[in-house]
């Protein structure tokens, strides 16, 4: 590893014990940073069964090379563990933007390990290469703004925390991990690790800096990312921009435009809204009430506002409430037995009581902040029939149409939890710039896709959306370079760049511009074709440990039946209806699978890696394990 | 005045400002030699809580116009004030 880029250690604490040493970075330095080091981290240090809430789970905080440096978006950071917020709990990833990852290196760490449980609420304070380990007795119970605030006032207004709010401190399988007004670690339930080990917040400042490899060099880099991501129309576009409620209600409270560390589209919109408390605002994180049928402006903000301060994941509580909210209206249950007056869905009054049971754990909210694969078992069994509609796999909430398009089915299936939030790569080109991008932003053409498939993937057919043609092929790709950038770590909704509005006729990005930016940043030296290496060494690893924690085999690799046996009628829930009804073909989704095992040299049978790809992709010790535990294909 | 006694600065539209810190890491890498707030010559306070930002410039500045070329939102210009504090 060479002395750039990264800071060269990982701070490792034990709440249990209440002390603190070091790792070297360079020991994981063949996994880059973030979601890579971070998942080697779980493998080498986690009990293979320890149950998420174990003090013996690791969460991992961790950067990248990238992240505090002039890269774009390099505001980002990855947070892993095993989740208590899939099912089963597997070790999966979480990305964070803002502030806090480029804090965290200039306060002179890589990324910070917690392991073991505080015997009373701490919280810690990382403060240029000191950490002190200190009594949050007086936080605990706050919500997320309020206790940002309060250390604040202790530690410095330029001080950047992550923290949960009583979600996390209740266990709540589906809360966050929070910074700022808006910056949430969400869907795999890390606020509840958190609050498993009695840590309510992690507070950091430093004054340190990054040393870059080849200055002039990365200065050009940083630059030719700039032009092309900025050109990008995404302010609009991360309001929904397609859709015609969330964008009026941005444009009517918008005060100003504002933005992760070091991002040229400062694409958050900060509202202000009479009367209640400002925030930043984006995507589905922010207009979720309003996604499932709010019509009160002010219910949707303050829903917005709650789930942030509670602490819980909005992306999965749109979907609970869809599931339930359907089953209400198709009479399968009761406002009587679940004690919820859904007939007031849509209302202020509606959604502070529905947060605030799901959050404190009362009544039927605490059946729901199990999530709902573990609700399930506790509500009528006509619940099931519809299931799979809001939750594809994993017990994670649904993300685009999965079987109108075979790509995103092939993604569902071959993760650990939503692959959507940080893989868009696919969707962005296809889903949004394509079908739903206003002509007025320069929507890209079939044409256009078709090309920048043929460039990116290596075949007009990979956005040939509705076939199951070449998906194998793409999936591969879209595994290495979302590993790679969550790794990096940079941002999902930008990168890799594949299109910009500043290259007309075609409108082509530059797909190789991470690789470009670490090298640079970094010093290291690596080609094309050792840098897909190094995404398919992460593929490798991160299967593996499923493999050895969950026994993970190809039956696994699927998405709920329904989506094989009910078909869709509109492809996006503001969609008209489509001429035919689409499901899921068993046979085509079987045999794109016999191809991507194949392209990952991975066993046709039970789909993990065998020891020739894992020696061939540096891996000799995760081989060894999974051979000792009879887990390596014959 | 005459323009002789005018003073060139960087200048700072605050209600455009979106917080990124561009301006401080391009200014540290460029000016220091590498990525970090604290040795920038200009600093961002943001308030996370009301997104009210204010830029100011350090009076080691030597208008190297780096931050203004990489500004996303046309939030720093360059133009003559009477005196260095008006700049700011």
């Amino acid at each position: 590893m060479t002395p750039y880029a990264w800071l060269g250690r990982i701070l490792r604490i034990d709440l249990t014990t209440r002390k603190t040493d070091e790792v070297p970075t360079s020991k994981y330095a063949d996994f880059i940073g973030g979601m890579g080091m971070a998942l080697k981290i779980l493998w080498d240090e986690n009990p293979p069964d320890v149950d998420p809430f174990d003090p013996d789970n690791r969460l991992v905080f961790m950067t990248g090379p990238l992240t505090g440096t002039l890269a774009p978006t390099s505001g980002r950071m990855e947070i892993c563990t095993k989740s208590p917020g899939t099912e089963p709990p597997m070790c999966t990833r979480s990305g964070v933007g803002g502030y806090w990852g480029p804090e965290l290196k200039f306060a002179g760490y890589d990324g910070v390990i917690v392991k073991g449980k505080a015997d009373s609420p701490v919280y810690v304070w990382i403060h240029d290469g000191q950490v002190d380990i200190l009594d949050a007795r007086e936080l605990w119970g706050l919500d997320t703004f309020s206790a940002q605030q309060q250390l604040m006032k202790t530690h410095g207004h330029e001080v950047k925390t992550l923290c949960i709010g009583p979600a996390g401190e209740n266990l709540v399988r589906f809360s966050i991990i929070n910074s700022d007004t808006g910056y949430a670690a969400a869907k795999i339930g890390g606020g509840a690790v958190m609050g498993s080990k009695n840590l309510k917040a992690i507070v950091v400042r430093g004054t340190g800096g990054i040393k870059i490899a080849q200055v002039p060099r990365f200065l050009e880099v940083c630059r030719q990312g700039w032009e092309l991501l900025h050109a990008l129309p995404m302010r609009d576009f991360t309001c929904q921009g397609a859709l015609k409620r969330p964008l009026e209600f941005a444009r009517k409270y918008r005060k100003k435009f504002v933005s992760c560390f070091a991002c040229p589209t400062n694409c958050r919109t900060w509202i202000e809204f009479p009367g209640l408390p400002g925030g930043e605002a984006m995507c589905a994180g922010a207009w979720w009430y309003q996604a499932i049928g709010s019509r009160d402006d002010r219910a949707i903000w303050e829903a917005k506002l709650l789930a942030d301060k509670y602490g819980v994941c909005a992306h999965t509580v749109l979907d609970i409430l869809r599931w339930l909210n359907d089953s209400y209206k198709a009479g399968l249950i009761s406002e009587q037995e679940t004690g919820i007056q859904w007939s007031q869905f849509g209302s202020l009054e509606f959604i502070q009581d529905f947060l605030g049971q799901v959050t404190f754990r009362k009544g039927f909210g605490d059946i729901i902040a199990e999530g709902p694969v573990r609700a399930l078992k506790h509500v009528k069994p006509a619940l099931r029939k519809n299931f799979g509609l809001y939750f594809p796999a994993y017990g994670q909430s649904e993300h685009y149409e999965l079987r109108a398009y075979p790509m995103y089915l092939m993604q569902w299936a071959m993760d650990t939890r939503d692959p959507l939030i940080d893989a868009h790569e696919w969707s962005t080109v296809m889903s949004w710039q394509h079908y739903n991008w206003p002509e007025s932003q320069g929507k890209l053409s079939y044409e256009q896709v078709q090309t920048i498939g043929k460039e990116v993937y290596g075949s007009e057919l990979a956005f040939d959306a509705r076939t199951y043609d070449y998906k194998a092929e793409t999936l591969c790709a879209i595994q290495h370079s979302s590993r790679l950038k969550n790794s990096l770590v940079v941002c999902d909704w930008l990168f890799p760049v594949l299109s910009s509005a500043n290259n007309p006729p075609n409108y082509q990005g530059d797909p190789d511009l991470e690789r470009k930016l670490f090298c640079t940043a970094t010093g290291v030296d690596m080609g094309k074709k050792e840098w897909d290496r190094t995404g398919e060494r992460i593929c490798n690893m991160e299967r593996a440990l499923v493999v050895r924690d969950n026994k993970r085999t190809r039956s696994d690799d699927t998405v709920d039946q329904y989506y094989f046996e009910t078909p869709v009628t509109r492809l996006a829930r503001w969609a008209p209806p489509v001429e035919s009804p689409i499901t899921a073909d068993r046979a085509k989704f079987e045999a794109a699978k016999d191809r991507f095992y194949e392209l990952r040299s991975w066993d046709q049978k039970t789909g993990r890696p065998t020891k020739a790809k894992l020696l061939e992709l540096g891996l000799a010790d995760i081989a060894a394990e999974l051979e000792g535990l009879g887990l390596l294909p014959a | 005045m005459s323009t002789k006694a005018r003073i060139a600065k960087v200048i700072v539209h605050n209600e455009k400002c979106a917080g990124c810190r561009t301006c401080q890491i391009v200014c540290s890498l460029v000016n220091e030699g590498e990525c970090s707030l604290s040795r920038s010559r200009l600093t961002v306070f943001y308030d996370p809580f009301t997104a009210e930002t204010k830029v100011e410039i350090g009076p080691n500045c030597t208008l190297c116009q780096e931050c203004i070329k990489w500004c996303p939102t046309g939030a720093l210009t360059t133009g003559y004030v009477r005196d260095a504090k008006e700049g700011r």
